[in-house]
């Protein structure tokens, strides 16, 4: 008898041009090797994405993946990846969402679905088990991602139908635009949501009636319950369920790293306004993903509306970052961009540019710190790409070379930095300059091993041996997909997989499966031409110091950089350009790929 | 002891689902759990309900079979498989639930209800918000 696993063993294709819908065997090598969610999403992106395709024309392709436990009851693991060819960065994009799409889909008999092509009008795919169709989504074209998502579950006949939805930033190609599921959880970073304009793709629908089994569900559910109360529920996570990211709020502040006011200080003077008690003096309730008892959304009362968030990176960004300090003003950003499609990290980190720029006098494009009703409208003109939006949504890197700000700029390969000043905690400029996608502190958050943790943050060395540690790890974190914010320990994540997988992976396999991974995104950023070059972070990091706070007067040199670096690369066995070589490669199963 | 159901502190995570169907069915199958989460995600609400043994168990009477029954009032319901025939898949006895809590398994064609798990009702054990209780267990609300 075959074994059962948590796998569907099924792949969705959509073409859109062609509005061809077909269904494909879940490739069991690819299945081994790179068990799900980031792994097997960059493996079939790779494998569908003809090299130098234009991310917004239709030769780009959206590949949605579950996590190989998606569907189970292990906690996070519902979360869904979007891949695909960023659009603000040109490189490998991997966007997570959390809620309860991946759960349905699994639920519908799917692992993960491959879409191609360009539908010639606005559209929508529902997804209702083996019943799948597009439907003419004209009528929510120009609409709110709310005011979708309702359509959908009517298209649906569904109350429980979860969507991924566009609002007007994805419809109009802002190249930060994201995709939102169940009102308050995005993928965010990196513009999945214009690729999915460009495609005249408004919304995926699914609802899965189906179920998902393991190989030996009593002893599943027994290693489980040991791991729920050994590891999950505990001190390490449980910040997440009474205080929620806001928490960081402080952390960051006291490690004087909060960027504030276009990055040109890391202390931010009204950040009790924005931060965790802040929050806390007005929650109503914990809000959860699937499956997930950490349940972090904190439902805040705010003047705009009950709400979950404003997360961390909307308070630092949309927050400090602008000069706002005031949680109603931050809320308010916060759902004019849930429901408009953009990313808050980003829009944050161009507005603060944007204000420092008019405050130095480069440019003023009639936005200015603090001032709440300029920084509420530019966010809107940014969606809709009218007036002041139309340049500022062109992303941080276009401003700066266009207007002269280069040396303002806070981004790494065209993705605005997020809420972490790295001239506060230098690995992070390791981390973001070395990341797969681009300025982002998900992939090796090595702040919380210095300046949140009591060690030295003011050096780099040591960061490349753990920027590329962290990286291997949550690589093949994200096959579960676990959420970052279980800090799950190796073993539990190799016995957690095995079980729901059936493959004998050891504490080694699992390692390795990071490693390869990592450097499957890096054949795909090499084969795009990302190089060295492009692994650099920008001028102000080493030529601006922050002039206040713990981190004042602190800075590196670019030789200083330049060699953790070299070393980074070395660690990784890649050329000193950056490259795979070909004996890496062969070591992790990957020479079919060599460039 | 029967359910009792807290929705404000119900955070929409449906584990409690989850669980259900695999302590009943060994697999992961929200459509067979015998209890149910409705989300409300943009309001932040959740509802969460199941069998809790209700003082007139209406479902009683209705089934044609004569398939449900319970040892006493607020005792679980028992169906009988054997006699239950899920009503040619119109089942009489889901309708005459007030409160949305019978439901028909697509894969068996019979009645699911909460059995309470023999006593040890694994959805309490999971329910980490304390949602979903047995009466008479917490405290003050």
């Amino acid at each position: 008898m075959k074994q059962e696993t948590c796998y569907a063993g099924k792949l969705l294709r959509v073409d859109l041009t062609t509005g061809t819908i077909g269904t494909e065997r879940l490739n069991p090598l690819w299945a081994r090797d790179f068990v799900g969610g980031k792994g097997l999403g960059f493996r079939y992106l790779l494998d569908v994405l003809p090299p130098h395709s234009d991310p917004l024309s239709p030769a780009n392709a959206i590949v949605i993946f579950t996590g190989a436990l998606a569907g189970t009851c292990v906690a996070t693991t519902a979360r869904t990846v979007i891949c695909t060819r960023s659009p603000a960065t040109g490189t490998i994009l991997d966007s997570y969402v959390g809620g309860a799409f991946a759960l349905q889909l699994k639920l519908a008999g799917y692992d993960g679905i491959i879409i191609t092509g360009k539908a010639p009008n606005p559209t929508a795919l529902l997804i209702r088990d083996e019943r799948v169709e597009l439907r003419d989504a004209t009528a929510m074209w120009g609409r709110g991602i709310w005011e979708t998502d309702a359509w959908m579950k009517e298209q649906g006949s569904d109350h429980d139908l979860v969507t991924l939805a566009i609002g007007p930033a994805g419809e109009n190609l802002v190249p930060f635009a994201c995709l939102t599921s169940e009102a308050y959880r995005q993928a965010g970073r990196g513009g999945a949501g214009a690729v999915f304009g460009s495609k005249n793709l408004k919304a995926v629908g699914v609802r899965g009636t189906g179920a998902v089994r393991v190989p030996d569900m009593p002893s599943f559910l027994k290693l489980y319950e040991e791991v729920l109360r050994t590891n999950l529920l505990t001190d390490a996570n449980l910040w997440a369920n009474s205080a929620g990211t806001p928490m960081i709020v402080g952390l960051s502040q006291g490690a004087g790293l909060l960027p504030t006011r276009g990055f040109s200080q890391g202390v931010f003077s009204e950040a009790e306004k924005i931060n965790a008690e802040a929050i806390q003096s007005r929650k109503q309730a914990n809000r959860a993903c699937a499956t997930c008892p950490l349940a972090c959304g904190q439902l805040t009362r705010t003047a705009s509306g009950l709400m979950e968030g404003p997360e961390y990176e909307t308070l630092g960004m949309g927050g400090a970052n602008c000069a706002i300090g005031d949680l109603d003003a931050v809320a308010a950003f916060n759902r004019l961009c849930d429901n408009l499609g953009l990313d808050t990290i980003s829009t944050g980190n161009i507005l603060g540019l944007a204000m420092l720029m008019a405050e130095e006098g480069i440019h003023d494009f009639g936005i200015h710190f603090g001032n709440v009703e300029e920084f509420l409208e530019a966010t809107e003109a940014i969606a809709y790409r009218r007036g002041v939006g139309e340049v500022l949504s062109k992303g941080a890197r276009y401003i700066a070379q266009t207007y002269g700000a280069e040396h303002l700029v806070m981004e790494n390969k065209g993705l605005e930095f997020p809420a972490y000043d790295p001239r506060g905690s230098f690995g992070m400029a390791l981390a973001y300059c070395t990341s797969d996608r681009g300025g982002c502190h998900l992939r090796a958050w090595t702040v919380a091993n210095d300046a949140f943790a009591g060690a030295d943050p003011f050096t780099l060395e040591g960061r490349a041996e753990m920027t590329m540690a962290l990286q291997n790890f949550n690589s093949v974190k994200w096959t579960g997909i676990f959420c970052d914010f279980w800090a799950i320990d190796a073993v539990t994540l190799t016995r957690l997989l095995a079980a729901g997988t059936g493959q004998p992976y050891t504490e080694a396999d699992i390692y390795q499966i990071g490693e390869r991974i990592w450097n499957l995104g890096r054949l795909f950023n090499v084969r795009e031409g990302f190089r060295r070059k492009d692994d650099f972070p920008p001028p102000a990091i080493f030529d601006r110091p922050l002039p206040e706070g713990p981190a004042a007067g602190k800075n590196f040199t670019r030789e200083d950089y330049d060699a953790a670096l070299s070393e980074y690369y070395r660690l990784r066995g890649w050329d000193e350009d950056g490259v795979p070589t070909p004996e890496k490669l062969a070591e992790l199963g990957l020479e079919d790929l060599m460039p | 002891m029967p359910l009792k159901f807290i929705n404000k502190l119900c955070t929409g995570c449906r584990l409690c689902e989850l669980i259900c169907s695999a302590t009943h069915f060994n697999e992961f199958a929200p459509a067979r759990a015998r209890i149910r989460v409705t989300n409300h995600p943009l309001e932040g609400k959740s509802a969460v309900m199941a069998c809790f043994s209700c003082p007139q168990a209406p479902c009683i009477p209705v089934c044609p079979q004569g398939a449900i029954a319970r040892a006493g009032a607020r005792q679980p319901l028992a169906i009988d498989l054997q006699k239950c025939d899920g009503c040619g898949g119109n089942p009489a006895c889901v309708p005459a639930c007030p409160y949305g809590a019978m439901y028909f398994d697509a894969v068996t064609q019979r009645a699911l209800a909460c059995d309470l798990c023999g006593g040890d009702p694994q959805c309490v054990k999971y329910c980490y918000p304390q949602a979903v209780r047995l009466a008479g267990t917490d405290l003050a609300e």
